[in-house]
């Protein structure tokens, strides 16, 4: 069973009792490896700082999920996913959008699209499995053929970043 | 504005005889000193209240470290390092984890710093203001009183880039338009937040307004710029403002960069700025190892940068400083090629 680890609980220090504890009893409840501690105390320390938002109010946020029938496992994922999203909501709204589009391009499970570590610089990976010369030319062929398709062309160029965040999203 | 006056200066020994360190000590009859053994000094980069005159013992002349160059755009500029260090306290600052010397440093060997000036052959753009401001010392070193007619007679360009007010030994010098004097711009709330020290903007326009008097062709970057709510009018009124100063006819270039830190500066804001709120932003791992602004973040502020600039001034030269081919794209339409914005910002020098 893992804990608080040391140097999390000298990161709490400054906290009042009543958040501190409520950190604690969050990562004793989720299991959290010492890396994944770290990373929700960022996540929650920098929220908490940029929005002059209090960590006990961002905890209730996440009510909904710790009390869910979820496991421990997707508790503490769907929470990761969640405090992520609010410290990077355009990364993460950018992420998903291009998951969600590559699903929809229905790509064959032997082809795994990468895009760029945060979508910066512009190259981006394609992965391919395949048995022999004759599988690699058929799905070389397939590859050829999604290069055309607008879809495709749309989602690499990154031309939807212009639509998908709003000037509310950005002009804050 | 009050110029920078250190309480205590200390004196490299083996430099003690040469005539810049005594023309400096003779500005400064009343500041305590005390000679050292340049092995012996400790001291931290935040210990601005000491000046030390010292030797540089490397070149004074080298390629700025423009990140790494295979992913960002170089302007190939080069840098003159005459000293490390400045007074003003700007919380983005990255030589607060950058340098690893103590104290205020001038380097006083110039004879050495014009040896290597004379030994170039091809044109350049040559800076003074990437580890230190150009000019806030200036009225204790008097450096540019030699760095500007020696620029004036050979075929190179000196930029002087500043936020500070200290112009006063630039008037009537032989500049020949050789020597581009740069004010770093912000928008006015992160410039009174974030600026610790250095001057209000009007001010930093006022004298640049001088210096344009003066004939100087000037530069002005808008660097950091920081992606902060009310950001779009707070960068509109900077811009507005400038150009109720400046004429554009006589600005030389106008660079735009975002906040972009090595990560230990995080910590180090963090300490010594704790109600800055500058390193929450959405910043992203660069191809560099710089943290940046997620990449439309970037593209937003400064398309939204250009036009404005452009509305005072639609020929006026823009640039981006160390950002990636489809942010240029994204921005201007167009990416200069390898060693194209290098031969731009030349061209102006060439008309």
């Amino acid at each position: 069973m893992k804990k608080v680890f040391p140097e999390i609980t000298k990161a709490l220090e400054g906290l009042p009792n009543e958040e501190r504890e409520k950190i604690s009893s969050l990562f004793n409840q989720l299991n959290l490896s010492y890396s994944l501690q770290r990373e929700f105390l960022s996540y929650l320390f920098e929220i908490s700082a940029r929005d002059g938002i209090g960590i006990k109010a961002l905890l209730s946020e996440i009510k909904g999920i710790l009390e869910s029938a979820l496991t421990r496992e997707q508790k503490a994922s769907s929470i990761r996913k969640y405090l992520r999203s609010r410290r990077f909501p355009l990364l993460s709204r950018a992420e998903e959008y291009f998951k969600n589009c590559l699903n929809n391009l229905k790509l064959p499970n032997w082809c795994e699209v990468i895009h760029p570590t945060y979508f910066e610089g512009d190259e981006y990976q394609i992965r391919i499995r395949f048995k022999g010369a004759k599988d690699f030319q058929s799905k070389i062929d397939y590859l050829k053929k999604l290069s055309q398709s607008e879809d495709w062309q749309k989602l690499i160029e990154e031309t939807w970043f212009e639509s998908l965040f709003t000037s509310e999203d950005l002009d804050r | 504005m009050n110029h920078y006056l250190p309480q205590k200066i200390l004196i490299d020994k083996t430099i003690l005889d040469l005539p810049f360190t005594k023309e400096i000590l003779s500005r400064l009859p009343t500041v305590p000193k005390e000679i050292v053994e340049p092995k012996t000094i400790t001291g931290s980069i935040f210990d601005k209240h000491i000046l030390y005159l010292t030797k540089n013992k490397g070149r004074f002349f080298r390629p700025c470290p423009c990140t790494n160059k295979h992913y960002y755009i170089s302007c190939e500029y080069r840098i003159l390092d005459v000293g490390t260090n400045c007074a003003f306290n700007c919380s983005y600052c990255i030589l607060q984890s950058y340098l690893n010397q103590p104290f205020i440093q001038v380097y006083a060997n110039i004879e050495d710093l014009f040896r290597e000036l004379d030994s170039i052959r091809e044109f350049y753009r040559i800076g003074t203001g990437e580890l230190t401001d150009s000019l806030f010392l200036d009225h204790i070193t008097h450096l540019s009183k030699y760095l500007v007619p020696y620029f004036a007679k050979r075929n190179l360009i000196l930029e002087l880039k500043t936020k500070s007010t200290n112009i006063e030994n630039l008037k009537g010098l032989d500049h020949r338009g050789h020597t581009v004097v740069s004010w770093s711009l912000n928008a006015r709330e992160i410039a009174e937040r974030e600026e610790i020290g250095a001057p209000a903007l009007e001010e930093r326009l006022k004298a640049a307004r001088q210096c344009q008097l003066w004939g100087y062709p000037l530069g002005f970057h808008f660097d950091p710029i920081i992606y902060y709510p009310g950001w779009q009018e707070g960068y509109s009124d900077v811009i507005e403002l400038l150009f109720k100063y400046i004429r554009p006819e006589g600005i030389a270039w106008i660079s735009l960069g975002s906040f972009r830190f090595m990560p230990p500066l995080k910590y180090q804001i963090k300490r010594r700025f704790p109600e800055s709120k500058i390193i929450y932003g959405e910043f992203i791992d660069g191809l560099d190892g710089k943290k940046r602004y997620f990449k439309p973040i970037r593209i937003r502020m400064y398309s939204h940068l250009l036009r404005c600039i452009r509305k005072y001034a639609p020929d006026v030269l823009v640039y981006l400083c160390m950002e990636l081919p489809d942010v240029w794209r994204g921005v201007f339409g167009f990416v200069p090629e390898r060693g194209k914005l290098k031969q731009m910002l030349d061209d102006v020098f060439k008309k």
